[in-house]
């Protein structure tokens, strides 16, 4: 996916908010599992990728001991629905998300975790992520996102937004990012963790109206994408990589017998 | 686990007479070296099954490695002899021994076999071939391999005039990077060979093998990586 596809979100215009629906939205989150469906490229689902935001590449080569970013981007579904809650009327949908939980690992033997950040484009403000930065040494980062507080991001000692006027995620562009250094020569990949992973994990996103959480099982995320990372002393001496973490040919020129 | 439940799919496939052509999936089956997915190929002879990579640029130095895992095989004949890898060049010499009359031809200038000519039970070998200019072979000797065990295979190639071309096979634990060029763990042989070079290469079955009737087996393939360079 080309940076070229990734438009930048529209302005938001912030609301003073007050506590409600936070905590159904997180247990819807948290109750996606199952097996996983076949992804696709032109499902109305979400999208979740992380690439290479100086290319807009899934695979990257770095010179042993440099740094790089690593970004997430999310495009919400294409499901516009609304609903009535007690405040009123809300946007809600696939196209408009207030929850999400999302994990990223990478292999730290490789590579060494030098820090994480959410989106800081104003335009972006809907977006109240919350790093997760605790298990990096196992190679982890969380993301979540619970709504939008104020002040932003702090679920601690603020207060989440009128569900009914706040602003949702309803704009693709990258969401969070990581920088990585190239600790260590080979390959390796910054991945999404899913459903089916050997580790599960409950990759999910949910609306203000309480459906139920878009997971890939649902098929309410139908495009999961990861970053394949080189090491090596010399980019210009690698000819091509792939270790197949992308769960597809696609890096391959052709794929006879699929 | 998991390598047992593919040679048993694979066997019962075989015995009811079901099996398809040779073919290629992502799958978790085929994970090595610590990675979530890998690529199967599934190999009755039947057909071909491979990825290509069009990135080589004319290469006249190639060093390429991928874990291999050979999961499952039944079926063979004495003759089992089969291409996992192969990189393709020009043809430098037309109607020349092996290489085919026609110049556009691409030769296949670098191939890594698998043998078990003993059938079923019987060793499995890995070799690499090299085409030189005068379309004759040069090879290294076998290298053994168990199957259901993992590999790192490492390859290395470079072309030069009046027997100064090379190639090398070594074949190490998954979890070690390739030995340094010259490191006794590499099987080498000499070649001329400086009327070809690498455009592309093929992995999985890229090639049939005439005798190969009845022969079915499962390839596990993962972390590819080629360089234009032997010391990477």
């Amino acid at each position: 996916m080309a940076d070229t596809l990734r438009p930048r979100p529209r302005p938001s215009d912030r609301s003073p908010g007050f506590l409600v629906a936070g905590l159904l939205c997180a247990a819807a989150v948290l109750s996606g599992g199952g097996a996983g469906l076949a992804q696709t490229t032109t499902a109305p689902g979400i999208d979740v990728e992380v690439y290479d935001p100086v290319s807009g590449a899934n695979a990257l080569c770095v010179e042993l001991g440099s740094s790089f970013w690593a970004h997430v981007w999310l495009r919400p579904g294409e499901a516009a629905t609304s609903c009535i809650l007690g405040c009123g009327p809300a946007d809600g949908g696939s196209a408009h998300l207030a929850a999400a939980a999302v994990d990223v690992a990478f292999d730290p033997g490789r590579l060494t975790f030098e820090g994480a950040s959410n989106n800081p484009d104003p335009a972006h403000a809907a977006v109240d992520g919350l790093l997760q930065t605790q298990n990096v040494a196992g190679g982890r980062v969380g993301w979540a996102l619970a709504g939008d507080w104020t002040p932003d991001a702090d679920p601690v000692t603020g207060t989440l937004a009128d569900p009914c006027a706040m602003r949702k995620l309803d704009r693709a562009d990258w969401v969070f990012r990581l920088q990585l250094t190239a600790s260590s020569p080979g390959l390796s990949t910054v991945s999404l963790r899913r459903e089916t992973d050997p580790l599960p994990f409950a990759l999910s996103f949910a609306d203000i109206c309480g459906n139920p959480a878009f997971t890939q099982s649902n098929g309410g995320v139908d495009e999961v994408g990861n970053l394949v990372v080189m090491v090596a002393a010399s980019c210009d001496d690698v000819v091509f990589f792939d270790n197949f973490e992308r769960r597809d040919t696609s890096a391959w020129n052709q794929a006879v017998g699929l | 686990m998991k390598k047992v439940a593919v040679l048993c799919v694979g066997l019962v496939l075989g015995f009811a007479g079901l099996a398809s052509a040779d073919s290629l999936t992502v799958t978790a089956a085929a994970a090595l070296g610590g990675t979530n997915y890998g690529l199967e190929v599934y190999h009755d002879n039947t057909d071909r099954a491979y990825v290509q990579d069009d990135t080589p640029d004319s290469e006249t130095v190639y060093r390429a490695t991928f874990l291999f895992n050979l999961a499952s095989v039944t079926g063979l004949s004495t003759n089992m002899r089969q291409v996992l890898f192969q990189t393709y060049g020009p043809n430098p010499n037309p109607g020349v021994g092996v290489c085919p009359a026609d110049p556009a031809a691409q030769i296949g200038s670098l191939r890594l076999w698998l043998f078990q000519t003993g059938g079923n039970g019987s060793v499995s070998n890995l070799q690499l071939w090299g085409r030189g200019n005068q379309c004759g072979e040069r090879s290294t000797t076998r290298i053994p391999i168990n199957p259901g065990q993992d590999y790192r295979v490492c390859m290395e190639w470079t072309t030069g005039a009046t027997n100064t071309g090379m190639l090398a096979l070594a074949v190490v634990d998954p979890a070690s990077a390739c030995p340094s060029t010259g490191d006794p763990a590499w099987r080498t042989s000499t070649m001329t060979n400086n009327l070809t070079y690498t455009d592309f290469v093929r992995m999985g079955t890229p090639a049939t093998n005439a005798f190969g009737a009845g022969e079915i087996m499962t390839f596990y393939f993962d972390e590819f990586a080629s360089f234009r360079t032997l010391n990477p």
